[in-house]
């Protein structure tokens, strides 16, 4: 009688070591990846190698990938975000017709396209492959990505405001307009603000897309860059490409610590 | 529709349209997307056929347009992700859930945003450099695998919440008769978020069939995915039929993420609500 519990409190605890060691190599790599990058990439900013690549033939400099990274994103921006406020405060604040629940599924599911279909969307209105565009198509080809993300997020984020509140406002007879203007809107800005953020943050690491928008600039943003010189797969170009992803981090993390900031003073 | 307001004035009734034009605008996004995708990928479909598209070669250059390899190499890949994926996953959810461990707890979930928040493009230099310190190669296990870091936080986010929303009844009533806490999470949880626990992975599948850039990096030319293919033979667009064939392959893809997408996210919608999807 007494060899049996002890046996199984035994195997529970080896369930539980197994659970926890799973959990760690999991997550393992994250540790690796960040060092790596902060290493290399400190290695990759310095001064001696930032002069080679103004001479090297990719015909990048850091200047130029930096401030293509940040204009597309604040174009993405600018396309993406009054759409997918106006998607989500249309789904979340008016009856459920029929075209809603289908307006809904369909949302999701371009939330859940692959990102690479978004730069061959763009590729695919771009007529003249010559001149300037590049910064046009690619932000075109983010917001596509970005843009359903931020709508299931508006949807969400003002569901989670109290009914209470909407009819406190009706009853004292504010107009729609009023409602979503003055009362929803205000009552959830910072929740916005950070999803918008957490949003660009995730799209401006992407690839993929730019690779059909870029125009042959192979340069044009950190992460088109990156990917450049990792092909090039020489020991000095994969020294670049880290200097590259350590900015690109810096950048995100940047990001995504003021938008946890924003959220980390909403009273509820 | 009996309830409808009275008085709606000429401002709320401009809003309510303008809103909705804007919500018609997302369809007609996506319609158009479909459109120019056939449209594009037209000349591929008469040129080449159904039967020269069901073949085993893909070579754009010799004129070769089997899609199967493509679909082997993306089949490969993201299901060697989503199972490593998943039994980490589902290990470090139950951790999370299910214990009450801020030491352990708070790091852990500050990795997986961590893990959820790094670009793809580092997962992909990170790759290429921790093969190259190990001496292996590059190819379909390795894509695999750091895919299945990229899967992880969706899996494991989606799982953490149904497995926070087990009954605490059911928890308790395997504890009084006598059941460890691990037996009780045997017995209770696991089933009970077994269907969660499916969807999730399905929607992570949907993530690592989507991922580019890093098969790009890590695949290297040993094999080819449904994404993959797109950035390579993206630079033989001046060959007849190479755009053509690429839309027709992004036509696949689309299909193929759409078909996942609504799988898992109906999977996992009924398993929040705790229903049950008959399998």
């Amino acid at each position: 009688m007494k060899v049996q519990p002890n046996l199984r409190r035994i195997k529970s605890k080896l369930w539980l070591f197994l659970w926890v060691l799973l959990g760690i190599v999991a997550v393992l790599p994250v540790i690796s990846m960040v060092l790596e990058v902060v290493i290399r990439g400190l290695q990759g900013l310095s001064p001696v190698v930032l002069d080679q690549v103004s001479a090297s033939s990719f015909g990048g400099n850091l200047i130029h990938a930096v401030a293509g990274t940040i204009v597309i994103t604040l174009w993405t921006a600018a396309m993406s975000i009054p759409i997918a406020l106006m998607v989500g405060v249309y789904l979340a604040e008016y009856p459920n017709y029929r075209f809603m629940y289908v307006l809904r599924g369909l949302v999701t599911t371009m939330a859940d396209l692959p990102a690479v279909i978004g730069g061959l969307f763009a590729f695919s209105f771009i007529t003249k492959h010559s001149g300037d565009g590049a910064i046009m198509f690619s932000s075109i080809a983010l917001s596509f990505v970005l843009m359903p993300r931020l709508i299931r997020d508006t949807e969400q984020i003002l569901r989670t405001v109290p009914s209470v509140i909407r009819e406190g406002a009706l009853s004292i007879g504010a107009t729609k307009r009023q409602l979503i203007f003055y009362v929803l809107l205000p009552s959830c800005f910072r929740l916005l603000v950070r999803q918008w953020l957490h949003g660009l943050a995730r799209v401006m690491g992407e690839t993929a897309p730019l690779i059909f928008t870029s125009f042959n600039d192979q340069a044009l943003t950190l992460p088109l860059s990156t990917f450049t010189f990792a092909k090039g797969a020489t020991q000095g170009s994969l020294l670049e490409a880290w200097g590259r992803s350590f900015l690109l981090l810096i950048f995100v993390s940047i990001l995504l610590l003021v938008s946890k900031q924003i959220s980390r003073r909403v009273v509820r | 529709m009996k309830e409808r307001r009275l008085h709606k004035s000429f401002g709320d009734r401009l809003l309510e349209g303008v809103l909705s034009l804007i919500a018609v605008f997302i369809f007609c996004v996506f319609f158009l997307l479909i459109y120019k995708f056939v449209i594009g990928s037209l000349p591929a479909w008469q040129h080449i056929g159904f039967f020269k598209l069901v073949s085993r070669q893909w070579n754009l250059v010799r004129g070769q347009y089997g899609v199967l390899p493509l679909i082997y190499g993306t089949f490969v890949t993201s299901l060697l992700a989503v199972v490593l994926a998943t039994i980490t996953g589902v290990a470090l959810a139950i951790v999370l859930s299910q214990y009450d461990w801020p030491w352990f707890n708070r790091p852990m979930l500050l990795f997986v945003d961590g893990l959820s928040a790094i670009p793809s493009v580092i997962y992909g230099l990170w790759g290429l450099s921790v093969l190259s310190y190990f001496h292996l190669s590059v190819g379909m296990y390795a894509a695999g695998v750091i895919l299945a870091l990229m899967v992880l936080p969706t899996i494991v986010s989606t799982v953490r919440k149904i497995m926070n929303a087990v009954p605490e009844e059911l928890k308790q009533g395997a504890l009084a008769i006598g059941a460890t806490k691990e037996e009780m999470i045997h017995m209770v949880v696991l089933p009970y978020a077994l269907q969660g626990i499916l969807g999730s992975a399905v929607l992570g599948l949907t993530r690592a069939i989507g991922e580019t850039i890093v098969i790009v990096m890590v695949l290297g030319f040993r094999g080819q995915t449904l994404t993959s293919v797109l950035v390579n033979d993206f630079a033989l667009r001046t060959h007849a039929l190479v755009t053509s064939s690429l839309y027709e392959v992004a036509l696949l893809l689309c299909l193929v993420a759409i078909l996942t997408s609504i799988g898992g996210r109906l999977l996992v919608r009924s398993a929040k609500r705790g229903q049950r999807v008959p399998l």
